[in-house]
């Protein structure tokens, strides 16, 4: 068979099996899809939280309407007794408990500090930091009101900028390389890509088991083994190059986030991810010959990855296998380049070594071709 | 059970991962952050308020510089999550009632470090204030605010379920692209109940392994009462399987049923409410997660183990598991029904 025929052949494939076609196109949009609905809001906001009162003066209820007016939380109950606010709690109807004790207003107009407490759910680590964050900040602009006695800072609320009058000296927190400090941005920035690997390695992987489902593998080993494992990559490449462009397409291109380095080289290490990728999947299959196995391993390999990406718990604080499996990972050195190029804008040559890395990956293709030499020397191939 | 793939996929994969999917966290908390310090002033006071402000658990200073244009560089390598900046004259601006600004500067490509960093030296700062108001925060459910507390629990569930799903499908796919054997010969109640019947026997060990031993090793709490647990992993089981079983009957080939559950993880994960609050999906979002399986069981069981609820406090979460398994198993049910039934004219095979 001639090049055009073997690519054609390949296009072919994708043309009569619906599964795989739908495994690289329809299923991956979906999948993106779904994940930005999930994060439409951006920003934490209007988590239900109670509050029991037992001041009830003017004091605590401007208090409770100044928390209330903070977009993260939304004072969804006010309760007579704690007991009855912790059954709501335990249930997650609330995500956290403000106590106002008796005596707030008596004890301001003496001049003595009071003690409000807080209870935040901490099973929900995002939303409760959110939480105390909201609460904080209120407090701190009406501890300045309070002080200043005088009316409320018309603010936005930022965790980051409570001025109180009376401290000796001010602070400013400034976050650098953010996307805004919005969380469902951060987490979007990450879990695209990650799908998307899951994406290339799984839709290889089944690409590969057509191969003896459609009583190819023979013929596969057997000749031309080279052009039509090319075939399968630069079409594989093709889709998963058009789902790339996609996705930070979408983000920097139609939502404008930052990028302030080289577009064109996050393209180039998105494209050798794909490689990288696509060549675990090949040492899946290849190493098995066998379709349950292969995409059972594709999937222990690629399911966990945003946990093990290093940037939503730091690389450095990870156990030391944490580190070798993040290594392991295609994703996690195009990340630190999608990273370093959005968000610092580094020098391409400070982004070498993450190239250096995934060009490792692809190296290994080699083994691929080492297993398929081996199956077909020892002729162990001839029963399937 | 002949097929060898699925029980290497079932108890690998469950060995695996219960190894393999703590190991980022073990570390709990992100660590003391490496941080820089910016000291423009160093002046006795501005040298005592470093003090101080290292002494906050979640930063470190591990360097001090006086020159800011090397910052970016050492966040960029990473040597550094940010820096505090001192400005020149603080302390005599300080004593001129001038009100000077120290500010903090971190890497927020790492948000959930940066965030930790500004919520300590916000409260630092607000701690050198008397005030009319103080708030006395207390951490429920997850004391220490760790991320094996976080993660574990609802991870687990969904790593369970997943892996339990995976393993009856491609049973069932397998079986599918042999065309023939036993199950054709049996009823098809009776097959399901024993098929149900094995599965339970053959995963009960695994997610023991998984709530009990793991959870005492990676040391999570276990405040649920032990036969409601029972009851609640019996259920959990019994939809997985049927799940498994549906979805097998359905896609036909072994490796789609486990593609269809691989790809779907993810965006579980974050729909189920435990990243990322379900008040904030969009309505058909979560009616939609609450069809699957998962949904329901992370949530009740995060309820129960975790946050020492009752079982009345979940009772509107345990009539939805009920109604899921019933239409999981009614599902495997008619199609292996109709799958038999299309096979029954061909006596050929």
């Amino acid at each position: 068979m001639n090049i055009s025929k073997i690519f054609s052949e390949e296009l072919k494939l994708y043309a009569h099996d619906r599964w795989l076609q739908a495994s690289v196109s329809v299923l991956p949009l979906v999948l993106f899809f779904l994940l930005l609905n999930v994060f439409n809001t951006n920003a934490i906001e209007n988590i239900p939280i109670g509050v029991v009162d037992f001041d009830n003066s003017s004091i605590s209820r401007q208090f409770i309407r100044n928390c209330n007016s903070n977009k993260a939380i939304k004072i969804s109950k006010i309760y007579q007794n704690e007991p009855q606010a912790f059954k709501d709690l335990k249930r997650s109807k609330i995500y956290a408990l403000l106590v106002i004790p008796k005596n707030m207003k008596k004890n301001y107009i003496k001049g003595i500090s009071t003690n409000i407490s807080l209870s935040y759910n901490t099973q929900f680590i995002a939303v409760g930091k959110s939480i105390k964050a909201s609460i904080s900040t209120s407090l701190a602009y009406y501890n300045a009101y309070l002080i200043a006695g005088k009316s409320l800072y018309k603010k936005d609320t930022n965790l980051i900028l409570a001025k109180a009058q009376a401290l000796p000296f001010n602070q400013q927190i400034t976050p650098i390389y953010n996307l805004g400090l919005d969380y469902a941005k951060f987490l979007l920035s990450l879990i695209l890509p990650c799908i998307w690997q899951i994406i290339i390695v799984s839709s290889m992987t089944l690409n590969l088991c057509t191969l003896e489902t459609n009583g190819k593998l023979f013929s596969f080993l057997q000749e031309q083994t080279l052009l039509k494992s090319l075939a399968k990559i630069v079409i594989h490449s093709v889709f998963m190059m058009i789902l790339f462009l996609t996705f930070i397409g979408y983000f920097y291109g139609y939502l404008a986030w930052d990028f302030k380095g080289s577009f064109s080289f996050l393209v180039l290490a998105g494209f050798l991810n794909i490689l990288a990728s696509q060549s675990m999947a090949f040492l899946f299959y290849f190493t098995s010959f066998d379709r349950a196995r292969a995409i059972s391993t594709a999937a222990a390999f690629s399911a966990p990855s945003l946990a093990f990406i290093g940037i939503t718990f730091p690389y450095t604080d990870m156990s030391f296998f944490a580190q070798i499996w993040s290594n392991l990972l295609p994703i996690s050195h195009y990340i630190n380049i999608q990273i370093s190029q959005a968000n610092y804008g580094s020098n391409i040559s400070f982004d070498m070594k993450y190239i250096f890395n995934l060009f490792i990956f692809i190296a290994l293709f080699s083994l691929s071709a080492l297993c398929i030499r081996v199956v077909k020397k020892r002729r162990m191939f001839e029963h399937i | 059970m002949s097929n060898s793939a699925i029980l290497l996929t079932v108890f690998g994969g469950a060995l695996l991962y219960s190894f393999l999917y703590p190991q980022p966290y073990l570390n709990q908390l992100p660590k003391k952050q490496q941080i820089a310090l910016v000291d423009l002033d160093n002046t006795a006071y501005t040298r005592d308020l470093a003090r101080k402000i290292n002494s906050n658990p979640q930063i470190k200073i591990t360097r001090k510089i006086y020159d800011k244009s090397t910052l970016n560089t050492l966040m960029q390598k990473r040597e550094i999550f940010g820096y505090i900046l001192i400005p020149k004259n603080f302390t005599k601006d300080m004593k001129l009632h001038k009100s000077p600004t120290i500010s903090y500067g971190g890497n927020a490509s790492f948000l959930l470090v940066y965030g930790s960093v500004a919520e300590g030296i916000f409260e630092f700062t607000n701690s050198l204030q008397k005030k009319p108001i103080n708030l006395s925060s207390k951490a429920i459910f997850n004391p220490n605010i760790g991320y094996t507390n976080y993660i574990i629990p609802a991870i687990f569930i969904l790593i369970l379920h997943q892996i339990m799903a995976i393993g009856s499908s491609l049973q069932g796919a397998t079986q599918y692209e042999l065309k023939t054997g036993y199950w054709h010969k049996i009823p098809t109640f009776k097959l399901l109940m024993t098929r149900n019947l094995a599965y339970l026997i053959l995963y009960l060990p695994i997610c023991v392994y998984y709530l009990g031993f793991c959870f005492a090793y990676y040391d999570v709490p276990r405040h649920a009462d032990f036969n409601l647990l029972l009851c609640f992993i019996i259920l959990l089981i019994f939809t997985a399987t049927n799940l498994g079983i549906a979805l097998g009957e359905v896609l036909k080939r072994k490796e789609y049923a486990t593609f269809v559950i691989l790809v779907s993880s993810m965006p579980l994960v974050f729909s189920t409410g435990f990243i990322w609050p379900v008040e904030l999906l969009p309505t058909w979002l979560r009616v939609l997660v609450n069809y699957y399986p998962t949904t329901p069981f992370i949530l009740s069981f995060l309820s129960l183990n975790q946050m020492g609820a009752e079982f009345y406090d979940i009772f509107d979460k345990f009539i939805q598991i009920l109604a899921l398994a019933t239409l999981y198993f009614s599902l495997s049910w008619y199609l292996i029904k109709r799958k038999t039934n299309a096979n029954k004219p061909n006596t050929e095979y």
